[in-house]
């Protein structure tokens, strides 16, 4: 079995190329975790809620990512490696390693009951915040651009977005899938009119 | 309704016609510092995280 450390030197050792590349998404990535942990959900600070992002563990996500998409590479002729399989790999690997973590151990940690427990919205957030972000981050990197005009009536795709990014973090939380089905996910998802999912400015329409 | 070839369709798409289509150009190298910028706009809307808060509609 080949280790991590053969794979390592194989692909960066003596490519710049991907050596920046490597260097560009892991400042991506923790630039956008200290922006999330920074900011609010509804009333709550995420940043009350959970503790710091563990950039060592991003690193390795980063590494484990970008080894999987450059042997992928090595059977398919491709120039650059596309947006869905970035959004993809780091997805799958991220929500291995989840660099994100609750700050509170106990329901009682956090003031609340048991009951009111699995209601709350900082429970939500404190489970899922390794697929919230990873969901926003899907959002940025294979989103769409303000040019493109939604065909869809606002109100009914609002409901329709709402209802899938609900179902999309459940899926990623608790069903199994590997990198290649989610990036196919992904490509069918950016397909019109299904493509208003990841609208980033609905406002337009 | 009226049918169309493909190749008739790619044309049109291409030509602009269904503005929500998008053929994009898959061999450009990805800019990360876009995706940053791109995280930061839609993480500041302030209805963004509404959907956590929204009622599934089943399934």
């Amino acid at each position: 079995m080949k280790r991590k450390i053969d794979n390592y030197k194989k692909y960066f050792n003596d490519s710049p190329q991907n050596v920046e590349r490597l260097r560009k998404l892991t400042d991506s990535l923790k630039e956008q975790s200290y922006i999330f942990y920074n900011n609010n959900i509804g009333d709550y600070k995420i940043s009350d809620l959970i503790s710091p992002p563990n950039e060592m563990l991003i690193h390795e996500v980063v590494i484990n990512a970008m080894i999987d998409i450059l042997r992928i590479a090595d059977f398919h002729p491709v120039q650059n490696p596309t947006r869905y399989k970035y959004a993809a790999y780091v997805s799958y690997w991220w929500l291995r390693m989840k660099p994100l973590y609750p700050l509170v151990h106990t329901e009682k940690d956090a003031g609340l009951t048991a009951e009111e427990t699995i209601k709350t919205v900082p429970y939500t957030i404190m489970t899922s915040v390794n697929e919230i972000f990873v969901t926003d981050f899907i959002r940025a990197t294979v989103g769409r651009q303000k040019e493109y005009k939604p065909c869809i009536h606002y109100k009914k795709i609002t409901d329709n977005v709402n209802d899938f990014l609900g179902s999309f973090i459940y899926f990623l939380q608790y069903r199994d899938f590997t990198a290649k089905q989610l990036e196919l996910v992904l490509k069918a998802v950016n397909i019109c009119p299904i493509a208003h999912i990841l609208d980033i400015h609905p406002d337009s329409c | 309704m009226e049918y169309i070839s493909t190749n008739e369709f790619i044309k049109q798409i291409t030509e602009g016609k269904y503005p929500c289509v998008v053929l994009e150009n898959d061999d450009e190298e990805i800019e990360f510092e876009k995706i940053t910028e791109n995280f930061k706009e839609i993480t500041s809307q302030e209805n963004h995280y509404d959907y956590l808060f929204a009622k599934q509609q089943g399934g």
